[in-house]
Parts: C-alpha cells; sequence; structure tokens
C-alpha cells in the first residue's frame, strides 16, 4: 500500500453552485463550433450584450478556425484573445519572402514574384500599388520557370516586351539591396514595413468588410513587424559580433521566424461588438454573465502532459514526505493547472455555463467526455434541442432559457443613462 | 452502432456487474498465479475477449498499487490495433476499476479507499504505455531519434505528408539521368491504369514490404528473383518441352496434350521464342526495378529526415532495426540503446495484446525488443477472424503463440492457452446459423482451410435466451443473371439481390419481424436513436451505390460509412478550384475547371473557347448560353481568383476553407453535389477541412503544396478516407466487413454475396506480397499477343489486359496467363482423380491460397457481427453451374440447407451445437409483411442545418465600433473614423492638427517629432509638479530641474545631436517654463488641498447595450480647500491651434471629469481646463454635460459622423 498525494483531487469550492451548467454534445469539432456559436446568437436574441458573453477554450489552437465561421455565419464577430501569430500573416511572410529572395543567389520565378504576391510596395507607392493578383498571376505564367542570378532577371525583364513597368522596378529594387549589415537589414526591412504600413493597409481597409477582421490583424501585425525588426536588427549585431554568424540574408531570415514565433505582442482588441473568446488562463478574476466552455474532451481538457521527470519521482515528490518534501511539485503533473482553469472559467459565470464537447476526432475516433465535467452537476442538452439549435429555425434550448432573467433585461456594467 | 461488444450480455440483471465466466475466468486466474509467462485466450467472436483484458488491468494496477508501487500504471503495457479500440480502451477500465472496488470484486479492492482508487484513476489516464501498437512504437521511437537521423520527433503517419513525399521520391528518380534507364523500363513495363498500379505504387509497396520484413534491397530482390524461377522451374526455356513441363506441372498432363494438339511447329518454335522474351524482359523489369528501389529508398530515408514525417511502419522497423543494433553503431547510439532498454525492459512487467492475431512480423519483433523472460504476457485474439493479412498481418505469431507457447521471441516456461467459445453476443438460433455456415466452410481445404493457418473451428455456444421469433432470415428472390452481376444485383425490372434485401428489412422493421430481442436494448450514442441498428455488409464497395439506391427506394435512409471522401462532389469541386487557383491564368488548368470538374460549366466550353480561354472575357460576355448560375460560379472563381494573393499568407486548411466558403458548397449554391443530404455535404466538407488541418505541417502548409497531394487522393479516391456518417437519423447503415470488425449490430445484413472471390486477387496484382511469397508480375511488354491461347490458359504465357470475353468468362480473370498466378482449380484442368486444390507455381500460388482463405475467414467475421437477426439475400435456383469454392452463395445456401422453399414462411433445420447437442432453428423465408410499409422520414418537417443554408458572409457582420478609448481619441474618431481607424488600430496617434512649427519657436526637428515634443514637455511638467518643484527653482533649472528634464529627453525621444537637444531645452525654458509658474494651473496647484499629477481613470461604458472601455489619464488632479475638484490637462502648442484641436482637448478632459466622477462617487461640479503653454498660451475652462460624451459614443456606434 502506497502514500497517496493530498492535493489531486478537484477543488469545486470556489464554483458557484447557482449556476446552471448545460452540457452540449456533438459529433465533430466543427460543429461544436457551430454549437457553441449558435448558443450565442440565440442569447443576443434573447436580448443579452455581447460583453455579457465568454467563450473560453484551454488552447485555442484547434477552435479558432471553426469558431470564426461558424460565429460568422451566424452574425457575431468573434475576437480571440490570443497573441497574433505572425507566421500566418501577410506582412511576416512578405518580410521572409524577401529575406529568401535576397539570400537566393539563384531565385525562380516563384521566389522572385512571391513578395509582390504579399504586397510589397515601393517607398512612395502610388494608388497603383500593390500590384493586382490577375496581373501578378499573368507575370508568373509568362517568366521562365528556370532559376537565373538577379541581374538576369532583371536584365529578362527589361528586355521583354510585355514588362509591366512596375515589376521592372521592383526587381531593379531587389538588384540593389545593400549586403546585410545590421543597420541596411534594418532599413530594409523597416522601410518594407513602413510602405506596407502606408500602403498596404489601407487597401486592405478598403477590400475589407465593415467588421474589419483582416484590417484588425494586419494592424497587429504591422505593429508586431516594426518590434521584430528591431529585434533583428539587435539581435544579428549581437550574433555578427560575437562571431555566431557571417552577414547573410538567410541568417536574417532565421532570426526573423525564431523570433516570430515567439509570439508575444499586444493582444488588444479593437471592437466594441465583437465576442470575446478567450484561453482558460484569461478568464482568472473576471465575472461574466453567460460562459460558453468548449473543448470539454478528455485529453484536450484536460490535457497530457509530459514531463522529464520520472513518473515515481513525481509521485514522492507529490506526496512530500522526508527530503521530497522540500522539492515543489508542477501542477502539471496531476493536472493541477486545468483543474484552476476549469475553476476560474466556472467562477467567472454569475448567471449560467454552456459546456460543449464533441464526440468523435477527424478519424472518427471517439472522444470522450472530459473527466472535469464529472464534477459538475450539468444538464445535458436532447438531441431534438440540440438539432433545433443547429438548425435555421434556431431556438435556445429548454436547459438554457432558465438562466435568462425573468424581466429580460440583460443590462450589466456602467450606463452612462444611469 | 452499438457498443456493446464488451459486455457479457447476460440480461437477468443490469445493474450487478458483470464478472468473468469460464476460459475468461480462467485465463485471469492463470494470469495472476503467474508471475511470468504466456497467457493466451484464444477466443470466439463476442465471447469477451475485451472485456476479460478490460478485467485484467485494472486488477493488475490494483494488486501492485496495494502491493506499494504508487506508479503501477508504469509496469504494464496493455495494446490494440484500431484507434477507437484504443480510446475505449481507458475509459472502459477504469469504469472497471471503479466497480472492481465498489463492489469488492477482487482482494486488492479491500485495501483501497475511495482518494486511492481516485488517485489509480488518474494514473490509468496517464498510463504511457495503453494505446494502440503504434502508439507505444512513437513512444520507444522518441528515445532515440536523434541516434538515427532525426532532428527531433518526426510527425507519424501523416498521410497527407507522406503521399507528398512518396511522389517526391519518385520525381528525384525521375529528373535524373543515372535512373532514365531503368524509369524507362519500368514505366514501360507497368504503365499505371484504373486497376493497375505504377511505378510509383509499385516502388512505394516494395519499399513498405522491405520495412516491414526488414530486407535490404538485395534480399527483396533475391526473392523476386525466386519467384520468377519458381515460375520458371523447369529452367530458362530452351524448348517447347520446357513450356510443356510447365504446363504439366501447373495444370496437368491433359493441358500439354491439347496444346500440342493445337500448336505446330511453329506455332510452337514461337511459343519458345516469345517465352525467352518473357523471361528476359522480366528479370530486366527486376533488375531495373532494383535500381530505382536503390534509389527510391535513398531518396526516402533522406526526405523522411529532412520533412520529418515518416509511416507508422516505419516507426516499427526503426524501433526493430535499431534496438536490435541493426542501427546505430557508433558508441553514442549503442550507449542510447542500452539505457532505453535498460529503462522499458526494467519498467515493463506486464504486457498485454488484444486482437493479437493482427499483430505484424515488424511490430512482433520490435515489440519483443523490449520483453523479458519475467514479463507476464496475456495475448488474446482469434484466428478465424484475421483479417489482415493483406495489411501485413502475421497471424502464424498468434498461431504459434497457441501452439507451441513461442511468442515474442521467447520460448515460454508457463504457458497457458484457454479458449472460449461462449458468445455472449448473438442469440442462439443466429450462433446455431453461423456455426451451419462457417464450420464447413473454415475446415474446407478448398475454402476456409485453403491456406496454410490451421484454423479449427470451435462452434460458438450462444448463452443468451432465445429468441421466440425468427433469428435467421432469408430474402428470396428468383433471377437468371450471372451471380454478382449487375443483373443480378439490381436488374431493369424486377427485384434483385438488392431490392429483396431492401424489401425484407423495408417491411421487417415495419411489422415487428426485426425487433428487438430484449426490451433493455438501447442505443445511446450518437448516431443511434432507439431503433436496432441495422448493419448491411459488404466485400467489395462494388454495387454499394445499387444497395443504397434500392433501400432508398423502399423509404429507408441510408448512411453509407463506405463512400469515399473524395468521391463527394464537393470535395472534389473544392481540389478542383484548388488546382485551378494554382496557376489560374493557365489554360489548361482553366479547360480542367470547365470541362471536368463538378462545377456545372462544361456546356460553357465552346463559349470560352470563343474567348481564348480567358475567364474575364467570359464573364463579361452577354452570351445567352451562360445560365444564372453558371454566371454565378464564374464570378465566385473571380473573388477567389482575386483573393488568391492572400492564400500565401495563410495555412492550407484556411485557405480550402475560404475555397469552400467562396463558393457556397456546403450551402451548394449551385447544385453542385444536389444528391447528398445537407447534413452529411457539410460533414464532408468539414472531415475534408479539418484532414487537411491535421497533414498541414511546415513543409506542406502551402495551398499549392497541398494540392498536389489532394489531387492524387481526388484521382484515387480509394486511397482516401471514406465519408463521415454524423447524420442522427438513418434506418441502415452500408459498412464493409473490414470497418465493422470488432463491432456488432443488433441486424445484419450480407450483401453482394455473388461476387466472385478473385476480384483484386494475386491474379490481377503486379506486386504481390502475401505471406511468405513476393512477387513483380512480369512487364506488360513482355506479353506475347502472338500466342493467344496455350490450352487451358486462354491469355496464352502471358497477358494481364486481354480480353476473355471472347472465352465467355466473367470481369476477373482466372488467369493471365502461365507465367503468373492463376485460380483454376485442379479438377477443372485434370482428369485424374485428386483431390481439389488450386493449381499453378506454387510459389505463387501460397499467396492465392492465403488470400483465399482469408476471404472466407471474412465472411465469418461478417456473420458473427449479429446479435438478434442475420438477413441474408440467396436467389431461390443459382443461375448456371454452382461454383462453391469461387463464391460465398453456395456456403451460405448449404449451410442454411435453402432449397428456394418455401415462397413466404418459415422452415426448420437442426444444427449440430457444442456438446454434440443439435439445435433445431426456424428460418424465415420472405417472411414480412410486404403490405407494412417502412414509414418513410419526413424530410420536409426537419428544418435544415444552418450551415447548409447559410453561408458565412462577412460583410454582413455590423462594422467595427472602436472598444478601447482614450480621451484624447474619442472626438477624432467620432469626428472622421475612417481616416482615424487605421491609426487607431495601430495604437498610433490620431493627428488632428499639422505637424508644423511656428517659425518663432527655436526648435529644429531631426529625430523628434511634434508628438515627441509635446510629450518631453508635458513629462518635464508633470514631473516637476510630482516633484514639488517651487518657481523659483523652475525658473532658476535647478539641479533637480536639469536631471529631470535630461530624463525626459531620454525618456520620449530617440537619441538627438546635441543642437536638437539644445533647441528642445532652450523651447522649454523660453517659452514653456515662464509662462507656466504663472498659469492660473500654478496658483491651483499651489493652494490645492491634493495634487494628483497623472491620474490613472478607467471606466467600462455602455451604450445601446455596447460597451466602451475608455481608459486615460489626467495630468493634473486638484482637490481645492473648498472641497471642489478640478481636472487640468497641459497642452503643449508648436503653432496656432485650430478649432477642431481645441474641441479635440475639450472632450478629452471633459471624458476625464466624467471617469473621475463615476470613480470617486463625487456628484458636485467638477472644474474642468485646458492651459495650453508654447507657441500659444491660453487656458480654456470647459463647461460640458455628461449628455455630450453619450452622443460621441453613439456616435461612434453609429460608425462615426
Amino acid at each position: 500500500m502506497t502514500d497517496t498525494p493530498s492535493a489531486i483531487r478537484f477543488d469545486a469550492s470556489n464554483v458557484d453552485p447557482d449556476v446552471p451548467v448545460a452540457e452540449v454534445e456533438v459529433t465533430t469539432r466543427y460543429q461544436e463550433a457551430r454549437a457553441a456559436m449558435a448558443v450565442v446568437a440565440t442569447l443576443r436574441e434573447h436580448g443579452v450584450p455581447v460583453r455579457d458573453i465568454v467563450v473560453v477554450a484551454r488552447n485555442l489552437d484547434g477552435y479558432e478556425e471553426p469558431l470564426t465561421r461558424a460565429a460568422i455565419r451566424q452574425g457575431v464577430t468573434p475576437v480571440f484573445w490570443t497573441q497574433i501569430d505572425l507566421v500566418e500573416t501577410e506582412l511576416y511572410r512578405l518580410i521572409v519572402s524577401l529575406c529568401e529572395l535576397f539570400g537566393d543567389a539563384e531565385p525562380d520565378s516563384e521566389v522572385l514574384l512571391r513578395p509582390l504576391e504579399l504586397g510589397w510596395t515601393p517607398n512612395e507607392a502610388t494608388d497603383e500599388w500593390p500590384l493586382p493578383a490577375e496581373m501578378l498571376a499573368e507575370t508568373s505564367h509568362r517568366l521562365p520557370g528556370d532559376s537565373r542570378p538577379i541581374h538576369a532577371w532583371n536584365s529578362l525583364l527589361d528586355e521583354a516586351r510585355w514588362t509591366d513597368r512596375r515589376v521592372s522596378e521592383y526587381v531593379e529594387w531587389v538588384a540593389n539591396t545593400p549586403e546585410p549589415t545590421p543597420t541596411t537589414v534594418a532599413a530594409v526591412l523597416g522601410g518594407v514595413v513602413e510602405s506596407y504600413r502606408k500602403s498596404v493597409l489601407s487597401d486592405r481597409q478598403a477590400a475589407d468588410s465593415p467588421a474589419l477582421l483582416e484590417t484588425e490583424t494586419a494592424a497587429r501585425a504591422t505593429v508586431r513587424m516594426e518590434t521584430l525588426v528591431e529585434q533583428v536588427e539587435s539581435k544579428y549585431n549581437q550574433r555578427l559580433s560575437d562571431g555566431w554568424t557571417n552577414e547573410s540574408w538567410t541568417a536574417v531570415q532565421g532570426m526573423c521566424e525564431s523570433l516570430a514565433r515567439q509570439r508575444p505582442g499586444r493582444r488588444e482588441h479593437a471592437n466594441a461588438r465583437a465576442l470575446d473568446i478567450l484561453e482558460a488562463n484569461d478568464i482568472w478574476a473576471r465575472e461574466i454573465p453567460y460562459v460558453v466552455i468548449v473543448g470539454l474532451v478528455d485529453g484536450e481538457w484536460p490535457i497530457r502532459t509530459e514531463s522529464t521527470i520520472p513518473p515515481e519521482l513525481q509521485h514522492t515528490i507529490l506526496v512530500g514526505d522526508g527530503p521530497a518534501g522540500r522539492l515543489a511539485p508542477r501542477t502539471a503533473w496531476h493536472g493541477g493547472r486545468d483543474r484552476d482553469q476549469i475553476c476560474d472559467t466556472i467562477a467567472a459565470a454569475t448567471r449560467g455555463i454552456i459546456a460543449t464537447r464533441h464526440a468523435l476526432d477527424v478519424d472518427e475516433n471517439r472522444q470522450f467526455r472530459s473527466p472535469l465535467l464529472d464534477h459538475l452537476d450539468t444538464e445535458l442538452i436532447d438531441r431534438a434541442a440540440r438539432q433545433q439549435l443547429l438548425n435555421t429555425d434556431r431556438a435556445l434550448p429548454k436547459q438554457i432559457e432558465p438562466m435568462l432573467p425573468d424581466d429580460g433585461s440583460e443590462i450589466s456594467g456602467s450606463d452612462l443613462d444611469e | 452502432m452499438s457498443d456493446r461488444s464488451n459486455k457479457n450480455d447476460d440480461t437477468t440483471d443490469c445493474d450487478d456487474p458483470i464478472k468473468l465466466r469460464d476460459a475468461q475466468r480462467r485465463i485471469r486466474d492463470a494470469y495472476f498465479d503467474h508471475d511470468a509467462g504466456l497467457h493466451v485466450l484464444n477466443c470466439n467472436p463476442g465471447a469477451g475477449k475485451s472485456l476479460t483484458i478490460t478485467d485484467v488491468v485494472p486488477e493488475e494496477l490494483l494488486r501492485r498499487y496495494v502491493a506499494g508501487d504508487p506508479t503501477p500504471e508504469q509496469r504494464v503495457c496493455v495494446v490494440s490495433f484500431t484507434r477507437d479500440d484504443a480510446t475505449d480502451f481507458v475509459p472502459k477500465v477504469i469504469e472497471r476499476l471503479r466497480e472492481l472496488v465498489e463492489y469488492d470484486m477482487t482482494p486488492a479492492a479491500a485495501a483501497v479507499s475511495d482518494d486511492d482508487v481516485e488517485y489509480l484513476v488518474e494514473r490509468v489516464r496517464q498510463a504511457p504505455l495503453f494505446g494502440t501498437i503504434d502508439s507505444v512504437f512513437r513512444r520507444l521511437f522518441g528515445e532515440f531519434v536523434a541516434e538515427v537521423g532525426f532532428a527531433e520527433m518526426p510527425d507519424v503517419g501523416n498521410e497527407g505528408q507522406l503521399t507528398r513525399l512518396h511522389a517526391d521520391c519518385y520525381e528525384e528518380l525521375a529528373s535524373e539521368s543515372a535512373y532514365a534507364e531503368a524509369i524507362d523500363v519500368v514505366e514501360a513495363g507497368y504503365p499505371p491504369g484504373k486497376y493497375d498500379d505504377g511505378p510509383t505504387d509499385l516502388l512505394r509497396q516494395a519499399l513498405h514490404h522491405c520495412r516491414s520484413r526488414r530486407l535490404t534491397t538485395a534480399e527483396f530482390i533475391t526473392e523476386l528473383h525466386a519467384t520468377v524461377d519458381a515460375v520458371y522451374d523447369e529452367g530458362k526455356t530452351t524448348s517447347f518441352d520446357d513450356v510443356a513441363a510447365a504446363l504439366a506441372r501447373c495444370v496437368g498432363i491433359e493441358a500439354v496434350d491439347e496444346a500440342r494438339r493445337s500448336l505446330d511447329t511453329v506455332d510452337r518454335e514461337e511459343v519458345v521464342a516469345a517465352d525467352q522474351r518473357l523471361h528476359a524482359k522480366w528479370i530486366g523489369a527486376i533488375d531495373a526495378f532494383e535500381t530505382l528501389l536503390d534509389g527510391y529508398r535513398e531518396a526516402y530515408r533522406r526526405l523522411t529526415r529532412e520533412r520529418g514525417v515518416i509511416s507508422h511502419t516505419d516507426c516499427s522497423f526503426l524501433v526493430a532495426e535499431f534496438l536490435s543494433g541493426n542501427l546505430g553503431t557508433d558508441d553514442t547510439a549503442t550507449k542510447k540503446r542500452e539505457r532505453v532498454l535498460k529503462r522499458y525492459r526494467d519498467r515493463i512487467e506486464s504486457v498485454i495484446i488484444d486482437e493479437s492475431q493482427d499483430i505484424s512480423q515488424i511490430q512482433h519483433e520490435a515489440l519483443a525488443q523490449v520483453v523479458t523472460e519475467d514479463c507476464r504476457i496475456l495475448a488474446a485474439g482469434d484466428l478465424r477472424q484475421s483479417v489482415y493479412v493483406w495489411r501485413d498481418a502475421h497471424p502464424r505469431l498468434f498461431e504459434r503463440a497457441v501452439e507451441e507457447g513461442r511468442y515474442l521471441g521467447i520460448d515460454w516456461d508457463t504457458h497457458v492457452v484457454e479458449t472460449a467459445a461462449t458468445s455472449y453476443r448473438c442469440t442462439p438460433d443466429v450462433a446455431a446459423a453461423v456455426n451451419a455456415i462457417a464450420e464447413p466452410m473454415l475446415t474446407d481445404p478448398t475454402r476456409g482451410d485453403v491456406g496454410a493457418l490451421d484454423v479449427a473451428y470451435p462452434r460458438l455456444d450462444a448463452v443468451r435466451d432465445p429468441n421466440l421469433v425468427p433469428s435467421v432470415h432469408i430474402a428470396a428472390f428468383d433471377t437468371d443473371a450471372v451471380p454478382g452481376s449487375i443483373p443480378y444485383v439490381s436488374p431493369d425490372s424486377g427485384k434483385g439481390e438488392a431490392g429483396i434485401l431492401a424489401t425484407y428489412l423495408s417491411c421487417g422493421l415495419a411489422d415487428g419481424t426485426l425487433d428487438h430481442v430484449d426490451s433493455e436494448t438501447e442505443a445511446t450514442d450518437e448516431v443511434g436513436h432507439g431503433n436496432p441498428d441495422v448493419t448491411v455488409l459488404f466485400r467489395w464497395r462494388t454495387h454499394m451505390d445499387r444497395y443504397r439506391q434500392a433501400f432508398e427506394a423502399e423509404g429507408l435512409t441510408v448512411a453509407d460509412a463506405s463512400t469515399y471522401l473524395f468521391d463527394s462532389p464537393a470535395v472534389t469541386a473544392a481540389i478542383d478550384v484548388a488546382e485551378w487557383l494554382a496557376d489560374p491564368v493557365d489554360t489548361d488548368r482553366l479547360r480542367a475547371l470547365v470541362t471536368e470538374s463538378e462545377l456545372g460549366l462544361s456546356t460553357l466550353e465552346a463559349t470560352f473557347e470563343a474567348h481564348d480561354w480567358q475567364l474575364d472575357a467570359v464573364r463579361d460576355a452577354p452570351s445567352s448560353d451562360i445560365s444564372s448560375q453558371q454566371r454565378d460560379v464564374l464570378d465566385r472563381l473571380n473573388r477567389l481568383r482575386v483573393q488568391r494573393t492572400t492564400f500565401r499568407s495563410q495555412s492550407a486548411a484556411v485557405s480550402l476553407a475560404d475555397i469552400i466558403d467562396t463558393l457556397g458548397l456546403r450551402v451548394d449554391l449551385n447544385d453542385i453535389d444536389p444528391r447528398v443530404e445537407p447534413a452529411q455535404r457539410v460533414a464532408n466538407l468539414d472531415k475534408l477541412v479539418e484532414l487537411v488541418g491535421q497533414w498541414e505541417t511546415q513543409s506542406l502548409n502551402d495551398l499549392n503544396d497541398l494540392t498536389d497531394v489532394l489531387t492524387q487522393y481526388r484521382d484515387e479516391p480509394y486511397t482516401g478516407p471514406t465519408q463521415p456518417v454524423h447524420t442522427d437519423d438513418h434506418d441502415v447503415v452500408l459498412k464493409t466487413i473490414h470497418q465493422m470488425k470488432g463491432d456488432e449490430s443488433d441486424i445484419v445484413a450480407l450483401a453482394d454475396i455473388g461476387h466472385p472471390l478473385r476480384k483484386h486477387g494475386p491474379v490481377s496484382q503486379r506486386f504481390v506480397a502475401t505471406g511468405p511469397m513476393v512477387g513483380l508480375a512480369p512487364p506488360i511488354h513482355a506479353a506475347a499477343p502472338g500466342v493467344e491461347a496455350l490450352s487451358v490458359y486462354t491469355r496464352g504465357l502471358y497477358d494481364p489486359d486481354g480480353d476473355d470475353a471472347q472465352f465467355g468468362l466473367t470481369t476477373y480473370p482466372i488467369d493471365v496467363g502461365l507465367r503468373w498466378a492463376s485460380e483454376r482449380w485442379s479438377n477443372e484442368t485434370r482428369t485424374e482423380p485428386s483431390d481439389s486444390e488450386l493449381v499453378g507455381h506454387d510459389r505463387i500460388q501460397t499467396a492465392t491460397r492465403l488470400t483465399r482463405s482469408e476471404a472466407w475467414r471474412l465472411l465469418f467475421v461478417a456473420l458473427s457481427r449479429t446479435r438478434d437477426h442475420l438477413v441474408v439475400p440467396l436467389p431461390r435456383d443459382i443461375p448456371g453451374s454452382e461454383r462453391p469454392r469461387d463464391r460465398w452463395l453456395e456456403s451460405i445456401r448449404d449451410g442454411l440447407e435453402f432449397d428456394g422453399t418455401p415462397a413466404a414462411g418459415t422452415y426448420s433445420i437442426d444444427v449440430e451445437a457444442p456438446g454434440e447437442r443439435i439445435r433445431s432453428i426456424d428460418v424465415a423465408v420472405n417472411a414480412v409483411d410486404t403490405l407494412t410499409t417502412h414509414v418513410t422520414h419526413d424530410d420536409a418537417a426537419t428544418p435544415p442545418p444552418l450551415t447548409a443554408t447559410s453561408p458565412p458572409e462577412k460583410d454582413d457582420l455590423p462594422g467595427l465600433v472602436p472598444r478601447l478609448l482614450r480621451p484624447s481619441t474619442i472626438y477624432p474618431l467620432s469626428e472622421e473614423q475612417e481616416a482615424n481607424i487605421l491609426d487607431h488600430l495601430q495604437g498610433r496617434p490620431l493627428h488632428t492638427d499639422t505637424d508644423t512649427i511656428d517659425d518663432e519657436l527655436p526648435l529644429t526637428l531631426n529625430e523628434f517629432d511634434t508628438e515627441d515634443v509635446g510629450s518631453f514637455v508635458h513629462g518635464v511638467l508633470t514631473q516637476c509638479v510630482d516633484h514639488n518643484i517651487s518657481a523659483h527653482d523652475l525658473r532658476g533649472q535647478s539641479a533637480t530641474v536639469e536631471r529631470i528634464i535630461d530624463d525626459q529627453l531620454h525618456h520620449h525621444g530617440p537619441p538627438a545631436d546635441q543642437a536638437e537637444r539644445d533647441g528642445l531645452i532652450e523651447f522649454l525654458i523660453q517659452f514653456v517654463l515662464p509662462d507656466f509658474v504663472t498659469s492660473k494651473l500654478w496658483k491651483q496647484l499651489e493652494r490645492a488641498d491634493t495634487v494628483t499629477v497623472e491620474k490613472p481613470l478607467r471606466m467600462h461604458i455602455r451604450r445601446d447595450n455596447v460597451e466602451f472601455e475608455v481608459e486615460g489619464q489626467a495630468d493634473f488632479l486638484l482637490q481645492n480647500p473648498d472641497g471642489s475638484w478640478s481636472i487640468t490637462d497641459a497642452k503643449i502648442a508648436l503653432t496656432d491651434m485650430n478649432t477642431e484641436t481645441r474641441r479635440r482637448y475639450e472632450i478629452q478632459v471633459s471624458c476625464y471629469a466624467t471617469l473621475f466622477a463615476a470613480e470617486s462617487g463625487v456628484d458636485g461640479p467638477i472644474n474642468c481646463a485646458i492651459e495650453t503653454f508654447g507657441s500659444v498660451t491660453d487656458r480654456q475652462e470647459i463647461q460640458f454635460p455628461s449628455s455630450e460624451l453619450q452622443e460621441y459614443l453613439d456616435t461612434l456606434l453609429g460608425g462615426g459622423k
């Protein structure tokens, strides 16, 4: 018989027992996202302000895309309170594509034109920049498929009668790119970011929907890229001084990639009409009437984490007898972090919780209910109500209706009228 | 499908936990009685194989825990073969663990508390070695990835990546001149066809085989040569006698006589010459294949490491090779190997394997590396359910475990075998019917026992209560069509096999014939809805769609679990468009999109041709030939073309989702996929996007890269996944038998049982690797069409593309000539009496026999999935001659003793049951009320899913309303939102005035801008007040003031040269500080009771249910001696201020007052003012009603002025 670590139980003491919990089980993650957003839209129809609803996931990586599309379909603008994924932004890819091009002695036409496709513009760009997709597709099609030095591309484009002068202007600019010293790197890349800000952002704004979803992301990326270029300059300078790298655009590209994946940066979102979608580590100490929790699937929440510490030693430390008692256990060893976060998430709700989960993964393997739900008294939404939630005659399931206030008023927070 | 396969279906007392019985209990006891040894549970279907494992594992954990092991799950490895089984396993073990303790079912239960149980539950959830066998190997492999050349743990089993990688391997070979000659030979010899593997497929299969058998290329090629030698057992052909000898060896002397009679001397010489050419070309093809395989393996080895992706077989292979010492021989690798082996061998004390008959040779060898003689093994399986030999399963390993006690490389001293014959799944009548059909079939040396596997048949012994109505049903029909043919399945008139089965199921469900046997049975999962689940099982998908149509015609709704995802028109349309978007200017791509895709544009081919394949020109064309639907498609294509550049900056899955949304495929705006139910269409497209997201890695992140992979699946849908079955309402599920393995259903119906077994057998395969036999068929260019017939070999020596129709044979050839595999029986070619056997070259025939025997085991698996009712469609009379060895039809008919009667009703048969008992069962023939038809679902009554009717439209979203406001930005944002929103989104200052500087000021700005100047001066003023600097010190620039100035210069601006710094300081000293100390603000500061500098103020304000978050810092907040409050903001003017600027400042300060009043609960008026210094010296008192702020916020809500 062995000692059992004590602090491994779910602590439900800070969960408000008066808050009803409705549970929605659907087939796939995509359906789950739709169900979650249908709940949000239906609550909105019942007069619940968007700021009185929050959607929470343990990890938004797998949910951001389906939740986004589901929200838009329901007429809800979503905002995700996660750091911007710079790697998935146009400006970042523009910068990296330029580094790749500068570092390629003999680029092919795809590498040559990619920066243009990603919105490269000259410093003092006119309205005719960035170049339209059709023109670039045409140019790409006409260019030979082989690789050649940039000066050869320059000559080819100069001599070709079909060349658009803007493409020539760009290739000329590429050909004149200076050697990559820290100063020139900052100047070239910083200049590209600035041009993007001046010319492309407004272009994106003009083409965007009224909610400015893409514009907001592009604007955040621009701010982040400004910082990244400064960081690259500093890091590059340091590494050159230490002799850890040679002057090369490839090295600069590597630093961009390394720094971009660190994902710091602002997280503010600009749209007052948008629905907040958070990861659970951001819900702490908040109070929101309706909390929609997605992804309550075993393995996702709680998530299984690997540790380099052998399980036997983890156990000894968790039990805490003898010398091992002086060592601090990591909460992840016994799922403590996930438990804390579900407690915070539950505690945030002041009127009701809607917990959703999916039953099948993409390979149609079964996904099981999170054991964290075992500690809650949930009311399962039946099949008919679930179907109706997802259908065109959408209606709030009867298990959620009691969460609405009797008088229908949902105004909370400060209002200048009051 | 109900998930009850693990339950002993004793319904007498459902509240009690299930207890192991008979063989289940005996093997469990034996397992715990020994500290080490091999324990084998040889198990009938439904006999509780998984249940036994689910009982043994928690008990083992409990025993270990009670004995003092705090982490018992670390000692136990439990593996299964499917992810579904593996994911089910942990919850079941947890449930059983709780049961064992709650019901005190084991002595260890008494020694644990509830806390202990919950602790163990957590440990089970974290068990590192519970899962699929592949997941265990992934974990092992993760220990030494660096030692075998990987930078980090690769992605294992990423099919998208692997498909692309294999294509790239071949591309590499094709682009290298060193391989040109070999490529020419192999491409000419093995051109890809609809059902024929081309060079890329053959190389991929060969590589897989080399890895799964741990063969070098040379060893592999030796095997191929051995097959050629076996075919040419007489040696190279030098005369017709050699050919005759081969004929005699394969099909008998009669064939030789016939050949000699029919061929004259010239013909014989031609045959000899052709055979010599065939042999030479075959050897040449193998030599060329060896060259390519060498290069292919090297390219594959390199690319897998570069891209970080491997297959599951690679993973097993690398584990076996590294841990056995074949791979990684340097000191570092050796030390790592020793450490890994020690760690795992020390740790793993028990190994439990479910479905043991499915383990492959490479998996067995890899697992054997970490198993020692001190381990306790439990292997549960059933040789008769071995249906995955085609996928590397090696049931002989399990057979040896049963018979010889040899397993995982160890001859076990302790060797216990128990056979569990009792079935808890099916009713006694169903069990008897299965026995009646399967026993003679599986023990017949021409059917189930034709292979090398020694299959015994312990009869199913059902313990469930018998059904009072028939459980075995025959849907009988009349036909004169060839079994398995289209007219047999669905004739133009009357009911064929599909129609009669549909009628039987439809009426049987409606009239109660097929009701649940027991009322306790309930389907509770996502797809079930309380009715019995009905599964129709197929060996091949060939006629599945015809069945679907027949069922739907009877009012049954059908979920087809076997339709390939990449057969879905909506899915292929998305791929077609993605392929076009890779180069939308390319005429060929556009032509393919127009003429071949599902977009409905094919009628526009001439229009496109007339407009030189210019999309814009066609869109602009006034042609009446273009329908409105087609115009809409063209417009959407154009939108995607414009959007194309954004695909460069986002993941492939997002781009694909954009394509789907833009084309409105889920909604099916343009009737691309009208035949598919909306929910199914949505599920298909969801799966496509999710699948692609799963495939994505750094090297497969671009839509263009991804398209290469997707088009391969589109062109060969059967290589990809099946469509999801997510619809809630269906009466019948169509599945392949392999999909059903390990599962069960209330009602099982067999379909397409007249299909010939030889379909896709070794005869029609170019690469055969079945059991011990490996062979590459002769190249097609070695065919000798001049030799049309060689006795019974109507295709002569070798002619894989020959047309058998001229000989009156069926679609699937019996052979392709003397020199490859055959499906002929000896009694069809020989007259001398002998046991009937498959004839041909013995080595190749090994594969034929194995394939055949597996086909019969597959029928057993299909039958034994049944719980309550088994339904089979049978012809009353078999058209043509009987072929009991070549199809299932006769075996089922004979087993059920069906002679075509009665027309409708029942008959009885006596079946031998276990224990030499006889069971009499009733078989129902068309015994349903055909007047009672199944109630058709009223689709119109259920509204469709929103996703299937409403595409996501970003343009419909409400406009952005600024959420995070600063008091200073409220005015410019509300007045000119469009002009200022970009700066606002970037957190940049919003300017309402110009950046001009009054000429009189001593400022020459280079590094600083006007914003920096304002911040600098502002900082100096507030810091001086905060530090209680006196007016005297300010005027005299005391040391403290100088330090503040230095600090602020540093803080608020970029490095500036000395001249610029001097100018800033001069401006401060001359134009600001003197006015500041004489200002009214200064006087107020001197008099105030309290002064707060840069007071942070924050408030959430709601207007019309929209919340604004306003946050700012008031420069100077003063409480006056009379108790009143003042807020003054200091502004630095570099030129004259315009009205706009003044207005902006007014709003700003008034907003501070509102925030402060709300925050501090001040009721009385708050005096607000703006003091301006610099180019202008001014004080402006502000009177501002809070309603004005509301108006500004309302303006923002309305999108600005």
